[in-house]
């Protein structure tokens, strides 16, 4: 290949990049120059395609430019930017087309914790439309803590269709969390005293285990 | 990659000069669209043949070496009109398509709806300098510095947040990173650990 061919396929790569959604939220540019000259170019070519495939590009950069950052060799980074990219894919089955950009990511990052893809279905259906990121963010928490996928997974949507649910979702994550920390045994437990705590058809009857009785004061003489 | 796809050059009766070069970067940009995804091991090997083939092309006048594409003396004005076109232009058509609001790493965003947010751990006491690197930097290790608070090991920044999920860790002393092991994470897909947040209002 002669020089001027060289130069043309740059300015053609160049002139022709993915569409890496530049102008929208969070969006960012491709920087070759952050990697080694062969993963720049496996590296485009995972975002072109993931582009023709109308997935966003924006998470696949980050993660690249994680690695790059960590210091990562070019093998293991492609690696784990390509099976990101698989993973938005499998997310956008799951959330379907009007999944955003932050869903997808929460998605793929669900499913590669090892969460079903029902499970993040049945996530979605308990949010409107581009606000379930709080919910998925959570899920994928919760079972990385410890926690049965079934349970996170139930906890989650019962939470998520309560008024102020991105709260009282960020509000177990905290509790499970400080649980899990105490006491790896304990994350399931911090979950359901939460749950009995803030679910209003979950609290304990009158008379029922005194842990789940709120204080009260006696009354005045 | 092979030879047919992306080393057949414009036929010889296309247009001389720089119309000739302009052909020739379309013909490039569409083969280069046109191309499967290379794996791993091809990528590498497409690298070594154009390094190969850009060796032997250096050899002026070898009929071996490419005697139909001898250096001309235009190509140093195409080359320095060609990375013009790139530079300068580029950016300003994406930027003006979108009306700007581009998140580049260590950039400050300039978007509606940027949110400043106050990013805070605690570590054992000790370290020298952490800085938080995440999807709103760049991964930039060095672009946003926490400074610290107190005496109890807390170090804080407020960092322009756009709205969405952004994932994020903290590095200390430059060297090791660290997570904030009570606020969300994300699983260690390859990398390492790292926490995630949420910002009201994306979409």
């Amino acid at each position: 290949m002669t020089t001027a061919a060289l130069l043309a396929a740059l300015v053609g790569a160049l002139w022709q990049g993915p569409d890496d959604g530049a102008g929208q939220p969070g969006a960012v540019r491709f920087d070759p120059a952050r990697f080694d000259s062969v993963t720049a170019v496996a590296l485009r070519g995972v975002l072109d395609s993931a582009a023709a495939q109308g997935l966003p590009v924006a998470p696949l950069l980050n993660r690249a430019y994680e690695g790059a950052a960590r210091r990562v060799g070019g093998v293991r980074l492609l690696a784990v930017v390509r099976a990101q990219w698989v993973a938005l894919g499998d997310a956008r089955e799951a959330l379907g087309e009007s999944a955003s950009v932050a869903e997808l990511d929460a998605g793929a990052t669900a499913l590669r914790a090892g969460i079903d893809p029902r499970a993040l279905q049945a996530v979605r259906t308990t949010r409107p439309p581009g606000e379930g990121v709080t919910a998925l963010v959570v899920l994928t928490d919760l079972v990385r803590r410890g926690v049965p996928a079934a349970t996170a997974r139930d906890a989650v949507t019962t939470l998520a269709r309560l008024p102020g649910a991105d709260e009282a979702l960020l509000g177990l994550q905290g509790v499970v969390a400080r649980g899990a920390a105490r006491n790896p045994d304990m994350a399931v437990q911090a979950l359901q005293r939460y749950i009995q705590g803030t679910v209003p058809a979950t609290r304990a009857p009158a008379g029922g285990g005194p842990a789940m009785r709120p204080p009260t004061r006696p009354p005045p003489p | 990659m092979s030879d047919d796809v992306f080393l057949v050059p414009p036929a010889d009766d296309a247009p001389e000069g720089a119309a000739r070069e302009a052909a020739l970067a379309v013909w490039v940009a569409a083969a280069y669209a046109a191309a499967p995804v290379p794996s791993d091991e091809a990528a590498r090997a497409c690298a070594d043949a154009v390094w190969a083939r850009g060796q032997a092309a250096g050899r002026v006048g070898d009929p071996a070496g490419g005697g139909r594409w001898r250096h001309r003396w235009w190509w140093g004005g195409a080359a320095a009109a060609a990375l013009f076109l790139v530079v300068v232009t580029r950016p300003a058509v994406r930027q003006g398509a979108s009306g700007g609001g581009t998140v580049a790493p260590g950039a400050t965003p300039g978007l509606a709806g940027v949110q400043q947010t106050r990013i805070a751990v605690t570590l054992p006491v000790g370290a020298r300098t952490v800085t938080v690197v995440g999807d709103f930097n760049g991964w930039d290790t060095g672009a946003t510095r926490l400074s610290p608070v107190g005496d109890h090991g807390e170090w804080a920044a407020t960092v322009p947040l756009a709205p969405g999920r952004h994932v994020y860790a903290f590095v200390v002393d430059g060297v090791e990173w660290r997570v904030d092991p009570l606020a969300p994470q994300v699983p260690d897909a390859g990398f390492g650990p790292a926490n995630a947040l949420i910002v009201d209002g994306g979409p």
